[in-house]
């Protein structure tokens, strides 16, 4: 089985619906605030129990790609980001919308996050099976390297600082070990309540920190203002001058988007980020001068790194069952329940489920396309609900789905205590990413870690004994290192 | 401003990172009063255990020492609304008090109903003025996604007032 046989087992008619469905619910994460992907998942992760597994992992992966769409829609017409990765969207896109420009900003996102989808989707499709190749060469000891890598990357560039990063990581690993240990049933962090022996559900500690902290912090510290949003009335289509001063900024963005989604970097909020820099210094002096006042570069580039971001993270999941992003991390959790191993042995064991899940992400790709650009105005209409009431729903909806989870007042009271965790993080600059990942990939490591030591007969020599494992470490080392000594080498340098 | 010179939003991160310094502390006695296990695994559950308790305390030992140097965190924004300068008190109360009652009362008073409160006290809490009309969204919202999810997604919701029947709510009936 392979790519062609995939695209072909995707347009099936139940697929397609799933694919539909998840490229419709992702839009409207993305162009809602107070909701995202990974929440939206979450939430719907109770449709396992009685979905296919290829229909489900159609359906999220859609939803994932989707919030990158929409979320531009609610950055260029609201002047607020829908959506963590368009943030930087929102910079030029709303200055564009102001200016009477709104549809070219559309049109821009639209078809700048479709090429990058196609082409990063692409280059999973490609690379993803190299990579689960390696990844069947690799011990214990390499996979204990690899999660160490990603969480300390990911705890170093998300937050405001690397210590506030790996403090939220800890937190996270901490919770992660409340249970019964399976190995040797220890009780760890359970402070005698019997309830806490199965441990605290990944369900739960997500919809808390996203719905019930989100809510919180809104509650405490925010302000819903009449926020305006730009009339936009006909086509959301580009000029030939427009088209001409995309393309680049597009191809761009893909090329900083996919490698730092295959890359342990947390999200999309990095790669958009330095897209739009890169826009920036890049830019002719024409472009140069409207930077800031609605550059067309500076929403290209950024739309297609989002995407193409998504893609990449995928990579990472699929081949080798480390997550890189907190929608990612859900989506792991999905695969769990069908008792899927996401890994290397996907591509041999479960081929139809991969490729025809890599397939669809192509025909989702084009659905969005089709959704997000001539049926723009529908989602237009959605920013006019006022957000007391979408977030009022959203958390209903949460608190719901933590009790369908829970079943218990000590699994509620769990929600209610890692939500006041939320608004804390939010109210004093800790990210909260490292905290999820640490409790998706912190007993997966632990796991690795005890078994790679195990086939050394105790020796923990064994986890920087293969140079693969040293080079990981070594990478790690560098990236944390790196950004905080260059500034200071830079400035030796000038003085001299 | 007190005696060390530090503002009110410096002082609420020296209570919240003192908590997080707490909670390192906690990870660690935890994992030092565990019994010692005679089994086949080298790697003792209090292994990684340990690693993760002394790095959160040492950690937030550091951070501690960075607010009295003045270095403080930034608040995060707010998607689809603006970071507000002061803090809403009494709105925080409504909105954990909502929780609060959900949390506590699902089971005796129903979904319906504790979702019904949840959701006009959010919605209350962040600010919406039209009190009549949040309260009935709030209801008509609860009562769609009781029987959306009961008989739709056979997902069992609390219908509450068990008492009336005499039959007492167990954890069991989940």
């Amino acid at each position: 089985m392979g790519f062609i046989d995939g695209l072909l087992a995707s347009l099936t008619l139940t697929n397609l619906m799933f694919g539909l469905v998840g490229s419709l619910l992702g839009t409207l994460v993305g162009v809602l605030p107070g909701i995202g992907p990974a929440l939206a998942i979450t939430l719907l992760l109770p449709i396992t129990f009685t979905v296919e597994p290829t229909s489900a992992l159609i359906m999220f992966a859609a939803i994932y790609y989707g919030a990158m769409y929409g979320g531009s829609t609610t950055s260029i017409l609201l002047n607020a980001p829908g959506e963590s990765g368009s943030v930087m969207t929102t910079i030029e896109g709303n200055k564009m919308a102001r200016s009477g420009r709104a549809g070219a900003a559309l049109a821009t996102a639209a078809i700048g996050s479709f090429l990058a989808g196609a082409v990063a989707t692409g280059l999973l499709a490609v690379g993803a099976p190299f990579i689960a190749e390696l990844g069947l060469r690799l011990t214990p000891a390499d996979y204990f390297a690899l999660m160490v890598l990603a969480l300390g990357t990911i705890s170093a560039v998300m937050g405001q600082s690397v210590v506030r990063g790996l403090i939220s990581l800890s937190i996270g690993l901490a919770i992660g070990f409340v249970g019964i240990d399976i190995l040797t049933g220890a009780q760890r962090l359970t402070f005698g309540y019997i309830y806490a022996l199965d441990g605290i559900s990944t369900v739960i500690v997500i919809v808390s920190l996203f719905a019930v902290g989100e809510s919180l912090y809104v509650a405490f510290k925010g302000r819903f203002g009449d926020a305006e949003v730009i009339k936009f009335k006909g086509k959301a289509w580009m000029t030939k001058d427009e088209w001409s001063r995309s393309w680049r900024p597009w191809a761009r963005g893909t090329a900083i988007g996919f490698p730092l989604g295959v890359l342990p970097a947390g999200g999309s909020e990095l790669p958009t980020f330095l897209s739009y820099n890169l826009e920036k210094r890049l830019a002719s002096r024409k472009a140069k001068s409207e930077f800031g006042k609605g550059a067309i570069e500076g929403v290209a580039g950024p739309e297609a790194a989002n995407n193409a971001n998504a893609a990449g993270s995928l990579v990472p999941l699929l081949a080798l069952g480390i997550p890189t992003s907190a929608t990612a991390a859900v989506m792991l959790a999905s695969f769990d329940q069908f008792n899927i191993q996401a890994g290397p042995l996907l591509f041999s064991e479960r081929p139809e489920v991969i490729w025809t899940l890599i397939g669809a992400l192509f025909i989702g790709n084009f659905l969005l396309l089709l959704i997000n650009l001539p049926l723009i105005g529908m989602w237009v209409k959605l920013l006019k609900i006022p957000p007391h009431y979408l977030y009022a729903g959203v958390l209903t909806l949460a608190m719901l789905g933590a009790f369908a989870v829970a079943q218990n007042t000590f699994g509620m009271t769990v929600a209610l205590a890692v939500g006041v965790l939320g608004l804390l993080f939010r109210r004093y600059g800790y990210p909260i990413t490292p905290l999820i990942l640490g409790v998706v990939i912190g007993p997966m490591a632990e796991l690795e870690l005890r078994r790679a030591v195990q086939i050394a007969n105790g020796d923990f020599m064994t986890l920087i004994e293969k140079p693969f494992s040293v080079f990981i470490y070594a990478i790690l080392i560098l990236g944390l290192i790196v950004p905080k000594v260059w500034p200071k080498i830079k400035k030796r340098m000038a003085i001299k | 401003m007190s005696r060390f010179g530090l503002t009110s939003a410096a002082k609420g991160e020296l209570v919240f990172t003192s908590f997080l310094f707490l909670a390192g502390v906690v990870v660690i006695t935890d994992t030092a009063l565990l019994p010692d296990m005679l089994s086949d695994t080298y790697v003792s559950p209090k292994v990684f255990a340990f690693t993760v308790g002394f790095m959160l305390a040492g950690l937030s030992l550091f951070q501690l020492v960075q607010i009295f140097r003045g270095k403080l965190g930034t608040p995060d924004g707010i998607e689809g609304g603006q970071l507000s300068t002061t803090s809403n008190w009494m709105a925080l109360a409504v909105a954990i008090g909502s929780l609060l009652f959900y949390v506590l009362f699902i089971e005796l008073l129903g979904f319906i109903l504790a979702a019904g409160v949840l959701f006009s006290g959010l919605t209350w809490a962040l600010g919406a003025k039209n009190k009549v009309r949040m309260v009935l969204i709030a209801f008509v919202f609860s009562t769609i996604m009781f029987f959306a999810f009961t008989q739709g997604l056979q997902l069992p919701l609390p219908l509450g007032f068990d008492f009336l029947t005499g039959v007492e709510p167990t954890d069991a009936e989940w």
